[in-house]
């Protein structure tokens, strides 16, 4: 029996391996209905439902809910059975490099920062290469939606948010050009031993500090009198990508890690007149101020669930802690994942905050509707609603926890995606290995 | 002016240096009487003894006698020192670069600023490196054969701070390399510098700091110790060379220095217990100097025994004005800024010989105002006379010369006004050699006190209070306090000025009989007399108190010295696990409702309903007991983590370097982890010996390591080891030739040494006898089976060649690190019996873990190789349960086969399964409390000990935090009360004539 299987998986993989040298094909459109019947399913809106039917047809979910409850036609529909398994919404990894660095250690292969401190005009969307061999493998554990940032100094570029299965940068789009991304200078040096250097966007030392903010109110306040004219006789790049964050079609995401820091940097954007506001990267510093944060009404994505803490003398766990301690302040706050190679870990991270606070419904949320209401998409994904997208993940198990995370359906706009990846096609072709060397 | 000021200073120095000058006299001779009669002082002799009312004699630079009612001979200068006090003045035996020009070495650079900077390590690796110092020794770090007498001058200015502040005598050594070579005791005075040398070559220097080295070898300190104990061992090597076979200065010099004493710099308590151990390895005891916080390890610096040389270098206030601000300040920095002048109080409380330097502070004019701290903080003021007069001539041999008032020893002698230890004392004079040199002259009269004041007709009130020579004036006319008078005094003459009635009166005036006279001018230009006559001493009310500082109640010192540490040590207990679900690790696998029975810091037995035998229970009910985790490579808890000088450093220890207070050891404790294999970094071909630890949070370094572990020697492949750019090898070709040439050297050494072994002594006679290398001897190891190779490897090609080497010289690699792609050659490695030490799922971060994959632990374990995980990181390291987890999702290993990955195998690779890794009866108790499946990610670690110890326990945690929070706020709340006290020990400074 287990030669037989070998030799099935053998001779699908000689198969695969000849289709599959490189990223997987990109799934067809939706093309007929498709109804997931049996599941548990969580709609990330914190409710779940047992033995429900999600239902979803042209890209756009249908039907959430009870099976008993589902009265509508069944003709034509794809059924595939998912009884004893979990449904959620696409996963959603904000703040990320992915498709702009291939090999963090090959210089050649590294997209994702420009040259100079004050770049908001520079879109990390024309750089996103969909080929990427990391894309399919931190797919493949249920993460669909990714913003894709640049990083650098103060001001970095524009972000753009994509979905993870598509030919080209273009069909990658989910909303182009979402955010500005603005680092705050850094006044101190570095925190006591053992802080952490994750997203370290911020320009060191208290010599710089002043010289980098006038760098900041200059652009700002020219960007803000250029707004003001209709046909500008110079057009100006770097002026012309700030325009849409003073009428709210962009949002600004800052990245502070001091205290003061952020009060200074939320309160210079609201001086500018900046509509939406995130704070990125937050960490014990953010919550030093989270009064702050909760009387203006600031988002925040924490910078690394699994980092140490800043400062030697800090809860030792603090890091795991801190995405109830500001979700019971009232503040919303999304996850993310250090570094996009290990993107695949993202509902790890969001369930390593269970056993510090959370329940697992509100740790979904983290990755899912939260980091969607960020990225300003929670209009069309982050949850399983009628009407919303057809992003939609079955696991075997619970999808926070390693031990049961098991993808086996992964739709994208209902598009019923590939969930193979370079690690698996090696996996493959090594159990072949050693298959054909015995 | 400044000019002037140098000539007039050079002039003096001639004078005063005249008698003992065998200089050709120049123009006119001008020799003086100098013999000196100092009566009716109150002497303390030394630090036992003190004399009333004694007389002293001092002649030719020396005491000629003391006692009571000397007779002087006729000539004899006298001073009447009736009511002042006479002390030995002190010694400092570490005053660095004292009158040393041409200084150019970092002195108190950062040992590590070589590694920690990579564009330096870069180019002292290939362009514009320095010229080497001195034609000794192999490495330039080592300068043994330098002698300060080369170099020295005394420089004069540095000299005046000296006797400001009490001191007649300090050795004198070039600050600069490893082995520094030798000091001299000279005097304080000026002068010529041959004039001033009163012991030459009083100590041999030395230091972990590298100075200002040509060589790039070595910039961490575990390669400075290697290379120490490299020097040892050619030093006695160089002693059975016959004549003429070989010379080497700095070895020749080095050995002769062994007969000095041996003073060894550090810069912090825990290189004293380093320092100790290469001591103790060769017979030495050194002196060593210290930084300053010796009473964080108290107790280990006691127990090593070594004299010390302490400084009084207390920490500036951190700046906490802003709260937000002040959350950077470590914790330990606000510890030690309250508890650093107590330093000298806890070393003499517990017994330990030190002298004191006025080294490493910031203003040497400030070493009385932190002394007299150090004496208000427990220091008692004998112990603190003898720490600067007794024990330091002790040190260096030299107690027949300086230290004490006492017949035929050199006049170096204090005259002040009473108690040293006192803050108003005043030192008058400072004796160096039986020249005086005048701080405050004390033919000045003191004219504090109250005085009935007639200017022209009206009459004032004058009261001159506060301190001799900077006296504190109040003036008042009737009943009203006049602001804003000042009054000075210049020897015999004085001056007043004040306003009243919008008129200025300036008077100037001399001392008289009845108090003070004189004339004045007001503004309009009309001349008054005015007359002050003495009515009495100052009134205490009128005299302004001096602020003494309050001594804060000072908090506990704790081990480690950081957060998290200890006011008191967990003790090892007997538990009784009751009825949990127990992960064996063993054939039993995991069994429910279980009991384990923890017995003297082992497991003593598992089963159900077990008899308690005096334990203590803790009610496991649905939490998981397993094996405590084992970190198979980790580089916490070093205080340095490569040699990057050579690329083959097997002569480097980890062991040597272990940091006890990293607070990385107790997080680990936090995620179940109670071992770690520590190893030297990936740079080098072969890094060094790496050593492993048990979490024993707050022990000293010798207690964390694990006892009878075998040898593991780190070697390294490819990105990270051609990196160093302009240093051999520089890509995988010349890896694999510099590692076989190194394994070739040491085969052919080996045979010498069994070739000379093999002699019997006659016939060694007139044979040289080969030279221990430091580098082969740990090959030598690996190659006759004491010690095991564990290699850095990523790419197929390199598991392979490794290996393959190791084979071609009758050995196996023990465990391929890291080893990403592990997974194509796992047929290779079962067949080789090596054992693989993996990553879970990292990837991608360089171009040779491409093709990394999360699959690769699961493919390993399938073809038959012993597999572990590792963090590598000091993060991961302690949610490595989790790490296991994943390979139950990436490969379907099962979950008891999982947990092993990160307990059982490391244990097994590290040759350590005899006694860890299961929970089995016998084994060591090291032992995780789970609050859930500990391989989920929703599993907290409750409880973990370490030998029967609970070293972490959440409750226990919490409440560590909250005292560590009080014990943060009650320092900032004290640090903001304080008011910075202004200094007062600006005194003039000349000799006097």
């Amino acid at each position: 029996m287990k030669n037989m299987i070998s030799i099935i998986v053998l001779l699908l993989s000689e198969v695969l391996f000849v289709a599959e040298a490189q990223s997987p094909v990109v799934a067809p459109v939706q093309k007929k209905p498709v109804m997931l019947v049996g599941g548990t399913i969580h709609t990330g809106t914190g409710e779940v439902i047992d033995n429900g039917i999600v239902a979803f047809n042209g890209g756009k979910i249908k039907f959430v809910g009870k099976a008993e409850d589902y009265t509508a036609d069944r003709s034509n529909t794809e059924v595939i059975d998912v009884t004893g398994k979990q449904i959620y919404p696409g996963l959603i990894f904000p703040n990320t490099s992915l498709g702009l660095v291939e090999i963090g250690g090959v210089d050649v292969t590294v997209d994702n920062m420009e040259i100079g401190d004050l770049n908001p005009n520079v879109r990390s969307i024309v750089a996103y290469n969909t080929d990427s061999h990391v894309i399919p493998v931190v797919r493949s554990n249920g993460i669909l939606i990714a913003q894709i940032v640049p990083t650098g100094t103060l001001l970095p570029g524009t972000s753009s948010v994509v979905q993870l299965d598509a030919w080209n940068w273009k069909d990658a789009i989910y909303k182009a050009d979402n955010g500005i991304q603005m680092g705050w200078p850094r006044k101190s040096a570095a925190g006591g031993r053992g802080g952490s250097s994750f997203a370290q966007m911020a320009v060191a030392g208290e010599s710089t500090y002043d010289k980098n903010v006038e760098l900041l109110e200059k652009i700002f306040s020219d960007a803000v009198a250029y707004a003001a004219i209709e046909k500008p006789k110079d057009v100006n790049l770097r002026l012309e990508s700030l325009k849409a964050l003073f009428d709210g079609t962009k949002t600004l995401f800052i990245n502070s890690s001091e205290p003061k820091g952020v009060i200074a940097a939320i309160s210079f954007a609201k001086r500018y007149g900046v509509k939406k506001i995130v704070l990125t990267g937050a960490d014990e510093s953010a919550w030093a101020v989270k009064d702050f944060l909760k009387e203006n009404n600031i988002p925040v994505i924490l910078a690394h669930v699994h980092s140490l803490p800043k400062y030697e003398y800090s809860d030792i766990r603090l890091p795991f802690k801190l995405a109830a301690m500001f979700k019971n302040e009232g503040i919303l706050v999304g996850l993310t994942y250090a570094s996009q190679v290990y993107g695949f870990n993202l509902p790890f991270v969001a369930g390593q905050t269970v056993a510090y606070g959370l329940t697992k419904e509100e740790a979904l949320q983290t990755i899912t509707i939260n980091n969607a209401k960020i990225l300003g998409i929670d209009d069309r994904t982050g949850s399983l609603e009628t009407g919303k997208d057809a992003n939609i993940v079955v696991s075997t198990g619970d999808i926070l926890d390693m031990l049961t995370n098991n993808i086996e359906y992964a739709f994208i706009s209902g598009r019923n995606i590939s969930l193979d990846n370079k690690h698996k096609q090696l996996y493959r072709r090594f159990q072949a290995k050693y298959e054909n060397v015995k | 002016m400044r000019k002037t000021l140098c000539f007039i200073l050079l002039l003096f120095s001639i004078q005063i240096q005249a008698q003992q000058d065998n200089a050709p006299v120049v123009g006119v001779s001008d020799k003086r009487v100098e013999v000196y009669g100092l009566k009716n002082a109150r002497v303390v002799v030394d630090y036992q003894t003190t004399l009333e009312n004694t007389d002293i004699l001092i002649s030719n630079r020396r005491i000629e006698s003391i006692g009571s009612n000397l007779s002087f001979p006729k000539g004899t200068i006298i001073y009447d020192l009736t009511g002042k006090t006479v002390y030995p003045s002190f010694i400092d035996v570490y005053a660095g670069n004292y009158g040393i020009k041409t200084q150019t070495g970092a002195a108190d650079a950062n040992p590590y600023a070589a590694f920690i900077n990579p564009a330096q390590t870069r180019r002292s690796a290939t362009t514009s490196t320095p010229e080497p110092r001195i034609a000794d020794y192999w490495n330039d770090g080592i300068n043994a054969s330098y002698n300060v007498i080369q170099e020295f001058i005394p420089d004069s200015k540095v000299a005046g701070e000296y006797r400001q502040t009490g001191f007649g005598a300090v050795v004198t050594f070039k600050a600069d390399g490893i082995a520094r070579g030798t000091s001299a005791l000279v005097t304080t005075g000026d002068g010529k510098a041959n004039n001033l040398i009163i012991k030459n070559k009083a100590s041999a220097n030395y230091t972990f700091t590298r100075g200002r080295s040509a060589d790039p070898y070595p910039m961490a300190q575990y390669g400075i110790i290697a290379l120490l104990r490299q020097l040892f061992n050619d030093a006695q090597w160089y002693k059975q060379l016959p004549d003429g076979y070989f010379h080497d200065e700095g070895i020749e010099a080095f050995n002769n220095n062994l007969s000095l004493p041996q003073i060894f710099e550090v810069t912090d308590k825990l290189e004293i217990m380093r320092v100790d151990k290469i001591g103790k390895e060769f017979g030495i005891s050194y002196i060593i100097k210290g930084s300053g916080n010796e009473y964080q390890t108290i107790n280990d610096i006691k127990k090593a025994g070594n004299k010390l040389i302490v400084p009084l270098n207390y920490p500036e206030a951190p700046d906490v004005k802003d709260p937000y601000d002040a959350a950077s300040v470590i914790y330990s920095t606000l510890k030690h800024y309250e508890l650093a002048p107590s330093n000298l109080a806890k070393l003499s409380d517990a017994g330990v010989t030190f002298a004191i330097t006025s080294s490493d502070l910031k203003k040497r004019t400030d070493f009385l105002t932190n002394l007299r701290k150090a004496v208000k903080y427990g220091l008692p003021e004998n112990e603190a006379l003898k720490a600067l007069t007794s024990t330091p001539a002790t040190l260096i041999g030299a107690s027949d010369l300086v230290g004490a008032v006492r017949k035929n020893m050199l006049a170096n002698l204090l005259v002040t006004s009473g108690n040293i230890f006192s803050d108003d004392c005043i030192i008058y004079e400072n004796w160096v050699e039986g020249t005086p040199y005048r701080l405050t002259d004390l033919r000045t009269k003191d004219l504090r006190g109250t005085y009935s004041v007639k200017v022209d007709t009206a009459a004032y009130k004058l009261v001159l209070s506060g301190t001799f020579d900077k006296p504190v004036v109040k003036l008042t006319y009737d009943s009203t306090e006049i602001r804003g008078a000042t009054f000075s005094q210049e020897k015999d003459l004085v001056s007043l000025t004040f306003d009243r009635s919008r008129i200025k009166y300036r008077l100037s005036g001399y001392i008289v009989s009845s108090g003070l006279e004189g004339k004045g001018q007001l503004d309009n230009g009309k001349w008054i007399s005015w007359k002050a006559d003495y009515s009495g001493t100052a009134s205490q009310s009128n005299t302004p108190q001096r602020r003494t500082a309050v001594i804060p109640e000072l908090g506990k010192v704790i081990y480690p010295f950081t957060s998290y540490g200890w006011s008191e040590a967990p003790k090892q207990e007997d538990i009784l696990f009751r009825n949990a679900t127990v992960w064996t690790n063993e054939k039993e696998g995991k069994i429910l409702n279980t009991d384990v029975l923890v017995l003297k810091g082992k497991i003593a037995k598992i089963g159900k309903n077990l008899s308690a035998e005096g334990a203590r229970i803790i009610d496991a009910t649905g939490m998981h007991l397993t094996s405590g985790i084992i970190d198979e490579h980790s580089h916490i808890a070093m205080a340095s983590s490569n040699e990057m000088g050579q690329a083959i450093t097997s002569e480097v220890r980890v062991g040597d370097i272990i940091d006890t207070e990293d607070e990385t050891i107790y997080r680990q404790l936090a995620g179940g982890v109670t071992a770690a294999h520590i190893l030297h970094g990936s740079a080098n071909p072969i890094g060094g010996q790496s050593v492993i630890i048990k979490h024993r949070w707050g022990l000293p370094a010798e207690d964390l390591k694990v006892a009878n572990q075998v040898g593991f020697l780190k070697h390294a492949l490819g990105e990270n080891v051609k990196r160093t750019t302009g240093r051999y090898p520089n890509s995988r070709m010349g890896t694999e030739q510099i590692i076989r040439d190194a394994y070739q050297r040491a085969v052919d050494y080996n045979k010498r040494w069994k070739e000379w072994n093999s002699l019997k002594p006659a016939d060694r006679i007139g044979k040289i006898p080969p030279r221990r290398d430091l580098e082969l001897d740990p090959l030598v190891d690996v190659l006759e089976s004491r010690s095991f190779i564990t290699c850095h490897t990523y790419v197929q090609s390199e598991g392979t060649m490794i290996m393959n080497l190791a084979k071609d010289f009758g050995i196996k690699v023990n465990t391929l690190i890291h080893f990403n792609e592990g997974y194509k050659i796992a047929d290779q490695i079962a067949a080789n019996g090596t054992a693989t030490s993996v990553f879970a799922d990292w990837w991608d971060y360089k171009y040779e873990v491409y093709e990394g994959i999360t699959y690769n632990a699961a493919l390993l374990i399938k073809q038959g190789v012993l597999t572990c995980l590792h963090s590598d990181n000091a993060e991961m390291g302690r949610r490595l349960n989790q790490e296991a987890g994943k390979i139950v999702k990436y490969g379907g290993i099962s979950e008891t086969e999982a947990l092993k990955l990160v307990t059982l195998n490391p244990a097994k690779i590290l040759h350590l399964d005899d006694s860890m890794g299961s929970i089995k009866p016998g084994k060591d108790a090291d032992l995780v409390l789970w609050t859930d499946n500990p391989l989920s990610i929703y599993a907290r670690a409750s409880k973990t000990m370490v030998d029967g110890t609970i070293y972490f326990d959440e409750e226990q945690d919490a409440k560590m935090k909250e005292q560590i929070d009080n014990e943060r706020n009650r320092i900032i709340a004290n640090i903001l009360r304080e008011t910075p006290q202004p200094t007062s020990n600006n005194f003039p400074n000349m000799p006097r004539r």
